[in-house]
């Protein structure tokens, strides 16, 4: 049916063509879901960075008012990871085993972000670790905030911020 | 029989095939495009409220004499900045925005005063972006408080440093990120760094 001299393309061919034409499009594909899950990752990086300046913020508040209170600065805030919110009145109940760490939970009603049971769970996992300086003149904080994002992908911020017993 | 180039019929098949691949390519490809664009709405909206809210925490972490004001709608929160000026902040539900405003000159409240029929004395001003959308705001001041007169919620126990925190719901203005109903739940907390106007400590036991 065919002969040897025949010049021009196939159907053959043209199919090779479009397979070909086809694998790179699946590539595009995955381009595409990596560009959908973006924004997850952007609006969790942005709630995360907040979540994590809280720790921070909570544990110079919990200094400033131990010397309100005229006790030693840092009165309670010992060495150890620890699982504060923001109603926190002290460092209160230290992390759970690292690989089930409480994550924080989300009450969409008040909006707030709590350990509380009646929020839904939220993806973060907020833990803040206390370093105390051995002539406890100095505390290291760091607030880290964990999460998995679309895909299975682990996401961290770490803050770390140190105060001083300069009263 | 000596084939010179395509036949018709192979012509038609290769490329209805050509056009069935393309247009898959291009809805996928128009699609990209259209995530990306709401990822960088989403981002200009978080740089946006970043700004905000660094503007309120910086003015809140010097300020004193902290009081929210309950409201269901628009939450507000007064306070008395480094510059002794009455500010409130509030959210203003109808154009989702966070609205900051100093009582006026005239006004006669003092430090200590705390009602929403005070709003009369402030005026306003939009501080948040028109590329942001603010959908909620809630305030939660707590604490001890420098005036008496003012209380807050004792945020558990009664000497503790006031600690205001912030938890807001924002998504971007542009309308396709707002079709697909993307929210941004957010939380901080500020813990004033004014010392200067406290009483002194109580004395250690």
């Amino acid at each position: 049916m065919f002969k040897k001299n025949e010049s021009g393309y196939l159907l053959v061919e043209a199919m090779v063509a479009t397979s070909l034409l086809i694998i790179g499009l699946v590539s595009v594909a995955g381009l595409m879901s990596r560009a959908l899950g973006l924004n997850r990752v952007v609006s969790d990086q942005f709630i995360a960075n907040y979540l994590a300046v809280e720790g921070i913020e909570i544990i110079k508040n919990l200094i400033e008012a131990n010397i309100l209170a005229g006790l030693p600065w840092n009165n309670g805030i010992s060495d150890n990871c620890y699982e504060v919110n923001y109603e926190s009145v002290n460092l209160g109940a230290t992390c759970s085993s690292s690989e089930s760490q409480l994550a924080l939970s989300f009450n969409s009603i008040t909006g707030f972000y709590n350990y509380d049971s009646s929020g839904n769970q939220a993806p973060f996992i907020r833990s803040i670790l206390i370093e105390n300086s051995s002539d406890g003149n100095r505390i290291k904080v760091n607030s880290v905030v964990k999460w998995i994002s679309r895909g299975s992908v682990e996401f961290s911020i770490n803050l770390e911020d140190y105060f001083f017993n300069y009263r | 029989m000596k084939k010179q180039g395509f036949t018709l019929i192979e012509l038609i098949v290769a490329f209805g095939l050509f056009a069935i691949v393309i247009s898959i390519a291009a809805g996928g490809f128009v699609q990209i495009i259209r995530s990306y664009r709401v990822a960088a709405a989403l981002m200009s909206a978080n740089d946006s409220m970043a700004l905000t809210i660094e503007q309120m925490a910086r003015e809140m972490r010097t300020g004193y004499n902290f009081c929210e004001i309950a409201d269901s709608t628009e939450p507000k929160i007064q306070f008395v900045n480094a510059n002794n000026e009455v500010v409130r902040y509030k959210l203003n539900s109808s154009d989702r925005a966070i609205e900051r405003a100093v009582s006026d000159i005239s006004a006669p409240i003092g430090f200590n005063s705390c009602s929403n029929a005070d709003d009369q004395w402030f005026n306003y001003q939009k501080i948040t972006a028109a590329n942001v959308a603010v959908t909620k705001l809630n305030i939660v001041a707590c604490g001890n408080n420098i005036d008496p007169g003012i209380f807050l919620n004792p945020c558990g126990s009664l000497t503790t440093w006031p600690r205001i925190t912030l938890a807001f719901s924002i998504t971007s203005a542009e309308p396709e990120v707002e079709r697909l109903g993307i929210s941004i739940d957010a939380q901080t907390t500020i813990s004033a760094r004014n010392i200067a106007e406290l009483p002194a400590p109580a004395p250690a036991p």
